[in-house]
């Protein structure tokens, strides 16, 4: 039936039963008045009842149109929350009333542009949305799923606190489409119309995980102000440590700038876990105060390891180990560095000279024990020591003291290596003077140890080798040195330097004895068995590190070894040797804790050298959230000493306890034989607001926009908006299309448009005035 | 800083101490005998092995200018030593990786540096400002303006970050009382005794024309450092190698109390 419709033209049928009509009319007439008349008489009828043949054919009209469908989508989300919804008067339209009329308004302008409309509201999406139990960033990451080229999104920003400052994908979704997606574009509309507010935001508190007690810790803020007045110039920043207020600052705008960063410091504190906030005061007019405090955790250490570093003559390795201890807060370094030698000139005016006598006596005597860690370098013990000060850093050694020991021109000489208390701490058996083939009488003056000495280890300046790391498998004693090192192997392996002590004639002890970096010497004269670069030894409680070179500092300005490797070898070396924690080998960081319905949901990066061995056979780990044991968290690892760790708590509260602010969080790794390390850290729990409780943001609005890397305009600019960007993609190619032509028909008179077919109707009276005529001539 | 004295060597200076009492004759035949006494009984140089060189950038010369005087003055006076001959390093070359071999380097004239220079190209700079930042330190000779100066680092991305910046050296400059207790830096017509810091560090010095010649057996007879005497050049440059060599060292020795009491 439907395909009869089709074949039969009504138009046709119509004309040609006009025409049938007019025909036998004409004949009829053509009895009557002849054939000449009729013809006349014919031809005006036909004149007339044209048009109204023509009022009956319809008007075809020819378009040019895209031979495909239309590819363009615009995908619109509607905040469809409480704080949407609401109004501030009966008369006034409410924002989800204003939102739903502009997406009504862009899907007919998207009619005529080519383009489809895809509106989704978040209740859509999530039932839950509306009832304020899904957050906003959760919906629009779904909304932002679909395959859309053009994106609104029609929110307040309400129901987005207090998790906005967790929303990562949001930032990779900017990027995303700053850079990888051409043509695609977020539209940010605000359909509420409230004036903004002056508001004053905190964020980016920073500070490192852990302090001392002997040193004031700095904390780094950045404050925001959203209008460069008066009002906002100078805003003052409250302090509080664990909710107490312990100091305040000032912090001052320079015109014309909207962001600046304060810098606090933290009184001296005792030893522990700390809950650190910064609160700033509001200002006249601020209706937001949510984004007014940011809070962290930092950890008090009892205080920084005692450094002593002896040099015995000025040099580049000096230098470097220098600035390496002077650099990292962990160590509280005191340097003495031997700048004039005992046979040195001291005849000029002593006045004129800056140094300051070695207070070899009140150190040795009094203040050794206070030191962790004793750096010997390039140091000749038998030269500025006396044998009595020699026994103090030997019983140091034997009571828990650490030695780190390097090498060089002036050490290990034959004074030192046979008739110093040096000797009892030495890892080789001393070869007796009378094993020596040349007469020690002769070359015990020298002041270097850089003559060949086949028995002797004296300092080749020359020689140059290449580093091997040993294997870990027999290193147990020093298995967290041994693992740092081997971490490093592949920066190490291979490394020329040049100096180093031969020792290819000394027999090392086998027992407390750990060898960890060997080098094999590259030059043609040189011995072929390696030589020790870095051992370590133990001496009653003590460890001693022996590097056997100066030359650590080729690592420092090695040319192609990134500078961090001379860091990391020195680091591993300071923290074996402090046996502290002040590095932990696990330390948690970036922990949040949010409440749900259900429990605290928990997210942590766990960082340090122990995270590699988590997972390792015979190590068990415990998680405890607010003092709930977490038996199943979900463990990401982000690198090869970083992982993401997240769970969540069966309940909110331990059974008997009220609504936390905060609690804290603990891992503990244990295994068998390597003992056991935890990580501790202290957060805010942070309770999600419904939407219902929260009015509309401006600042949370401006952050969402900025986070997603949208642009931000008024409701009504976004018309003229997508149909400029729906043109311009229109031209990008991949979206155009070959056009084509499509025929339209239409019933609308339009042959009455033209006033020449009124004049047809002329031929009216004509055909009247001729046929009366006739009558007439009839009579 | 001093270091303790051999007990033998104390006992020559007890046994062989002058008398003011006796006659200047006396006086002084007696301190040369305790000179003599230590000289013999420490002899300064023997198997000293050189700490330290002078290392110029620049085209190795047929005849270096000799620096022996001064490498005798460093060595009598303190525990560095030095090679007479300066080391050089050609700016020329298209690989600097053996730049890395001291983590210092002097430049006589400053235009050796400039945007246009061949150690300013494109492909050595990086490797240039790399040995800078790993921990190198640049002595620049010459006139140069503030702006220049600023240029030139700027171009190096040495700014960057707020990493570093140019400042000019105030009287408790370690430059002044790393060995010798200097009142004051030679003032050189409108120069500015500048340095870059970067790290905590001294990274660049920017020091008069003639500075880095001053202290060779045959200094340049014009310039501001030709009227400056020799003792107060060498104790310039003493002052400046242990800066290179010690950083702020001194700060220690000032802070000793309060860096024992926070470790106890």
């Amino acid at each position: 039936m439907n395909q009869l419709i089709h074949i039969i033209h009504w138009p046709l049928i119509a004309a040609g039963s006009l025409a049938v009509l007019i025909l036998i009319l004409g004949i009829t007439w053509a009895r009557i008045y002849g054939w000449k008349l009729a013809g006349v008489l014919t031809l005006l009828r036909t004149l007339w009842v044209l048009p109204f043949g023509l009022v009956l054919w319809p008007e075809r009209q020819d378009t040019a149109v895209i031979s495909k469908p239309p590819q363009l989508t615009i995908a619109v989300f509607i905040d469809d929350s409480t704080s949407m919804a609401a109004t501030t008067s009966p008369l006034s339209p409410s924002a989800l009333t204003r939102a739903e009329a502009a997406a009504a308004e862009l899907t007919a302008a998207c009619a005529e542009l080519g383009c489809g409309v895809m509106v989704s509201r978040g209740s859509m999406i999530d039932r839950r949305f509306t009832k304020g139990l899904s957050p906003l960033s959760s919906a629009l990451q779904q909304f932002f799923d679909s395959p859309a080229h053009i994106f609104v999104v029609f929110t307040d920003g309400g129901a987005m606190r207090p998790e906005l400052m967790a929303t990562p994908w949001m930032h990779a979704q900017g990027r995303a489409h700053q850079a990888a997606t051409p043509g695609r574009l977020t539209l940010m509309v605000r359909p509420d119309q409230e004036p903004a507010a002056p508001n004053i935001a905190l964020a980016s508190l920073r500070s490192d995980p852990f302090g001392f007690t002997t040193t004031h810790h700095s904390l780094s803020v950045q404050v925001h102000r959203s209008q460069q007045d008066a009002t906002s110039k100078v805003i003052q920043l409250n302090l509080n440590i664990d909710g107490k207020t312990v100091a305040a600052a000032n912090v001052h705008f320079e015109p014309h700038r909207s962001t600046t960063t304060a810098t606090l410091r933290l009184p001296l504190l005792e030893a522990g876990h700390y809950l650190i906030s910064v609160r700033a005061l509001a200002i006249p007019g601020e209706r937001e105060s949510w984004d007014n405090t940011v809070t962290t955790s930092v950890e008090i250490l009892p205080h920084s390891s005692g450094v002593l570093h002896l040099l015995g003559s000025p040099n580049s390795d000096g230098r470097f180990l220098r600035r390496f201890l002077k650099l990292d807060p962990r160590f509280e370094t005191l340097s003495f560095f031997i700048l004039r030698d005992p046979w040195d000139f001291t005849t000029q005016d002593e006045r004129a000279v800056s140094l300051i006598p070695f207070p070899v006596d009140s150190l040795f005597t009094d203040e050794l024990p206070h030191f962790k860690v004793v750096v010997m370098q390039n140091f000749r013990m038998s030269q500025f020591l006396q044998s009595s000060h020699g026994r103090q850093l030997v019983d140091y050694v034997l009571e828990g003291g650490s030695l780190m020991f390097i090498g060089g021109p002036r050490a290990l000489h034959f004074t030192d290596t046979h008739y110093s208390a040096l000797t009892e701490l030495l890892p080789y058996d001393t070869p007796p003077p009378a094993m020596i083939t040349q007469d020690p009488a002769q070359f015990a003056d020298e002041a270097d140890n850089t003559a060949p000495h086949p028995e002797l280890p004296w300092y080749d300046t020359g020689l140059t080798y290449k580093l091997s790391a040993t294997a870990t498998s027999q290193l147990a004693p020093a298995a967290a040195l041994s693992g740092d090192i081997h971490r490093l192997k592949a920066h190490l392996e291979g490394l020329e330097l040049t100096g180093i002590h031969r020792s290819e004639n000394l027999t090392f002890r086998t027992s407390g004895y750990l060898p960890l970096i060997s080098a094999t010497a590259t030059s043609p004269d040189a011995p072929t068995s390696p030589l020790p670069f870095l051992s370590a030894s133990f001496k009653g409680k003590g460890r001693i590190l022996w590097l056997f070179s100066d030359a650590l500092w080729q690592l420092a300005m090695h040319p192609t070894l990134p500078r961090d490797v001379y860091n990391t070898l020195l680091t591993a070396m300071m923290r074996w040797l402090t046996r502290d924690q002040k590095t932990p080998p696990l330390t948690i960081e970036a922990l949040e804790l949010t409440a749900t319905a259900l429990g605290i949901e928990m997210t942590a990066r766990v960082y340090g050298s122990g995270v590699p061995y988590l997972t390792a056979p015979g190590v068990t780990f415990e998680l405890t959230v607010c003092g709930q044991p977490i038996t199943d968290p979900t463990v990401t690892y982000l690198s090869t000493q970083a992982v993401m760790i997240a769970s969540s708590t069966e309940t909110l509260t331990t059974p008997g306890q009220a609504t936390r602010s905060h609690c804290n969080v603990q891992l503990r790794a244990s295994h068998e034989d390597l003992g056991q390390e935890t990580a501790r850290a202290i957060a805010p729990i942070t309770y999600p607001q419904t939407d219902v409780t929260l009015a509309t943001s401006a600042t949370v609005w401006q952050r969402i926009t900025t986070a997603l890397g949208a642009r931000a305009i008024p409701t009504a600019e976004l018309i003229p908006t997508v149909r400029a960007q729906v043109r311009n993609l229109m031209n990008t190619p991949g979206l155009t299309a070959p056009l084509t032509t499509r025929q339209t028909t239409s019933y609308h008179y339009h042959a009455l448009d033209s006033w020449w077919i009124l004049l047809l109707f002329a031929a009216i009276p004509l055909e009247v005035w001729v046929r009366r005529s006739l009558s007439h001539q009839g009579e | 800083m001093a270091p303790r004295r051999p007990a033998a060597l104390k006992h020559h200076h007890r046994l062989h101490r002058p008398n003011p009492h006796k006659n200047p004759m006396l006086r002084i035949s007696s301190y040369l005998i305790t000179l003599l006494i230590v000289l013999l009984a420490h002899p300064p140089l023997q198997g000293v092995s050189a700490s330290w060189s002078l290392v110029l950038l620049g085209e190795p010369q047929a005849s270096p200018p000799s620096y022996s005087k001064f490498s005798k003055f460093l060595s009598h006076y303190t525990s560095v030593t030095m090679p007479d001959q300066p080391e050089y390093i050609s700016a020329e070359l298209t690989d600097l990786t053996h730049l890395y071999r001291q983590p210092w380097l002097f430049v006589q004239d400053i235009a050796a540096i400039r945007l246009t220079s061949p150690l300013s190209s494109r492909a050595l700079r990086p490797q240039f400002v790399r040995w800078l930042r790993h921990g190198g330190t640049l002595i620049l000779a010459g006139a140069a303006g503030g702006a220049e100066l600023k240029q030139l680092t700027q171009a190096a991305g040495l700014h960057h970050g707020g990493a570093g910046r140019w400042q000019p050296m105030g009287a408790d400059h370690e430059l002044l009382r790393s060995f010798y207790l200097l009142t004051g830096l030679p003032a050189c017509k409108d120069h500015r005794w500048q340095e870059f810091r970067l790290g905590g560090r001294m990274a660049i010095l920017h020091a008069p024309a003639g500075f880095i010649t001053a202290p060779a057996d045959t200094p340049a007879t014009q310039g501001c450092f030709s009227k400056l005497a020799e003792r107060s050049t060498y104790r310039l440059m003493v002052n400046l190698i242990m800066v290179i060599l010690t950083t702020n060292y001194k700060q220690d020795q000032i802070h000793i109390r309060e860096i024992l009491k926070r470790i106890r």
